[in-house]
């Protein structure tokens, strides 16, 4: 039951192309400081959770500078049906630390959000996403 | 639960019951070697597993794998507290005390490996994003999961050692337990735990808020902890071991919300299934019988619970109802709602509990129907009433005939007694006044019975009254209780006390 349960959290959708000049999610390797998690990664479950209005998944993916943030944008899309288009998120390796102490993510892809029947799409490739190391994880600090 | 993981553990229960099932059907042979030592191993792993699965997301990093965590170190440390045996009394044999916990050694030592592993696979799943994570967070390092499960070890060794002062270590467990208890349902304090948690994690302090710690199950757990460390103390818990003791705690259909079962009820079930022809067929009726409780409380519970929330009373729409009608339509919503809601997911626990081959105790006998307010409640919640009357009114009563109280008058002992108790029961909700002044609603409410029952018996008796008198006076009964009740739910929705008594005066026309 446990092996059953652990394999459907960790279903996980077929990976797709990476936005260019970054290095694709399931193709990174972990950073030299053995931060645990994928930068990209994070920042896909900080988008998914977004959508979902899961204050608690953004927050715990956030760092303590940003936790307020977050719960601000998690509230934006409360209430409204919104879902992730073609996302891929990578990381930028020439803007990330090469000590490993920071990291940042660039994604393409929309986040649309249908207001009264309307869909909106909020592009996610118009800002840089900076993530931190903190406490052995990469933690979403900000936009560039 | 949602419905995914109802059919899951649905599934876990039958492999569980099936296995009960393939033992008697060869009663000496290898398959009954094979289930006898399988299932209870798969049932503490498969319970062990729920527990941090079903653990909600918290927004305090890391805490929804540390409170399941610090679950099992209870339970573990409790059970140490327990080992040595304690002398029968209330004129039970001496056969029947409690006998060495430390049965084998051996046995012990594999039970806390496997829970360790367990732990520590789960929390390994930190490392391998394809299969993270069957908490709702990523959990933490391995590294600070072996320093809690040292200082665990520590700590329970402490415990073994201080076995000489045995009623000293399980009466500072009772108080830890009940400190948790009202730091975790007081808002200040809650809030205050959450300020010291988020400073220990680097998160926003200012951000510390009481919602931040949401701890699975703790209220249920700890009445089972509490049960099993005083009827050490009186010497009538039997000898359990580690992994009975365990899996009796945390057993996966009772986690969340009961029903509040006794261990020494629970181990014959997890224990004793016996071969031959008739356990064949109650296995085959517990199976029948188990899918049907789990059906019928998925149906009250997402349907019909979930539609009646559509209308039922609540914070925003008490103000919103401008006529008495709908006021009242809210309340009667409110009361049957919270009624299939509850009773629905007990069908459910006990489902599968029957599955699994474990017979969970009821909660709950039509108490809408009920024509007073006693009976009410030994119809709603039954096992949470019975844990208060077992471990609160009848040792308080029993005192104030006694040492305490030579002087009271019996009415005046049950008047404390049934004030202390409900109240009690109220703030078990949350330390706030309106679950306080539903406690009291309810005490004065069975005061009264109390007093009106002991006036009735004094009256002289006269003709037998005719049948349908009889049945017009019941059901008048049970409509009065039904609005008592009812009405009583009106604090325990509203937190805000002047609220409630806006809907009340509503209600009643004003």
């Amino acid at each position: 039951m446990l092996l059953v349960a652990v394999a459907l959290s960790a279903c996980q959708p077929a990976p797709q192309a990476a936005p260019a000049g970054a290095t694709p999610a399931a193709e990174q390797s972990q950073p030299a400081s053995g931060v645990a998690g994928n930068p990209a990664r994070i920042i896909e479950d900080y988008l998914k959770a977004r959508v979902e209005a899961n204050t608690d998944a953004m927050i715990n993916l956030s760092c303590a500078d940003w936790e307020a943030e977050a719960r601000k944008e998690s509230n934006s899309l409360r209430g409204v049906k919104a879902r992730l288009e073609g996302m891929i998120c990578a990381i930028d390796a020439e803007a990330s630390r090469a000590d490993g102490s920071s990291a940042f993510v660039v994604c393409q892809g929309n986040i649309v959000a249908n207001y009264n029947g309307e869909d909106r799409p909020l592009p996610l490739d118009k800002r840089k996403f900076k993530l931190v190391a903190d406490g052995g994880q990469w933690l979403m600090c900000g936009y560039e | 639960m949602n419905l995914t993981q109802i059919a899951i553990f649905a599934a876990g229960a039958l492999l569980f019951g099936g296995l009960a099932a393939l033992a008697t059907r060869d009663a000496t042979g290898r398959l009954n070697t094979l289930a006898r030592r399988v299932r209870p191993w798969l049932m503490l792993s498969a319970s062990i597993a729920a527990l941090y699965w079903l653990q909600s997301s918290t927004p305090i990093r890391h805490l929804d794998f540390w409170l399941p965590t610090a679950t099992l170190g209870l339970t573990v440390l409790v059970w140490v507290a327990t080992l040595k045996p304690r002398p029968a009394t209330g004129g039970r044999r001496p056969d029947q005390a409690a006998g060495p916990a430390i049965l084998d050694r051996r046995a012990t030592a594999i039970t806390a490996l496997v829970i360790a592993g367990i732990v520590a696979l789960i929390a390994a799943t930190r490392y391998v994003d394809t299969l993270c994570c069957l908490t709702p967070s990523r959990p933490p390092e391995i590294s600070a999961v072996g320093v809690a499960m040292l200082t665990c070890a520590a700590v329970c060794g402490v415990a073994w050692f201080a076995q000489a002062r045995q009623l000293a270590l399980q009466a500072a467990l009772v108080t830890l337990l009940l400190a948790l208890f009202v730091a975790l349902k007081t808002e200040p304090l809650t809030a205050g735990v959450s300020a010291i948690l988020r400073s220990l994690t680097g998160q926003s302090v200012s951000q510390a808020s009481a919602l931040d710690v949401r701890w699975l199950g703790f209220s249920y757990i700890a009445f089972r902890l509490i049960h099993v460390l005083r009827d050490h103390a009186t010497g009538r818990l039997p000898a359990l071991s580690l992994r009975e003791f365990v899996t009796y705690v945390v057993f996966f259909p009772a986690l969340t919300a009961g029903p509040i079962d006794r261990a020494e009820r629970f181990v014959k079930d997890l224990r004793g299934w016996e071969a031959g022809p008739d356990a064949a067929a109650a296995r085959a009726e517990d199976v029948t019988e188990g899918l049907r409780r789990i059906l019928i409380g998925v149906f009250r519970k997402f349907a019909v619970a979930d539609t009646l929330a559509l209308i039922a009373l609540n914070e925003t729409n008490a103000g919103q109802a401008q006529s008495g009608i709908w006021a009242w339509v809210l309340v009667y919503a409110y009361a049957f709602r919270l009624y299939f809601d509850f009773s629905g997911y007990t069908d459910i626990a006990i489902g599968l509990g029957r599955l699994s081959g474990v017979r969970l105790p009821e909660n709950f006998d039509r108490p809408y129907l009920r024509s007073n307010l006693t009976m009410f409640w030994n119809s709603w919640h039954m096992t949470l009433a019975n844990w208060f009357r077992a471990y609160w009114f009848n040792p308080l009563t029993r005192w104030l005939r006694t040492a305490g109280g030579a002087s009271l008058s019996p009415s005046a002992i049950i008047l404390i007694g049934q004030t202390t108790t409900m109240t009690l029961i109220g703030i078990w909700h949350g330390v706030t006044w309106n679950y306080a002044l539903w406690g009291l609603w309810h005490a004065a409410g069975l005061f009264i019975h109390n007093r009106w029952t002991a006036w009735i018996r004094s009256r002289p008796g006269g003709p037998p009254a005719a049948v349908w008198r009889g049945r017009l006076i019941n059901a008048l009964n049970v409509a009065l209780t039904f609005h008592f009740v009812a009405l009583g739910w009106v604090w325990f929705v509203l937190p805000d006390v002047g609220q409630a008594m806006a809907l009340f005066a509503r209600l009643f026309g004003a």
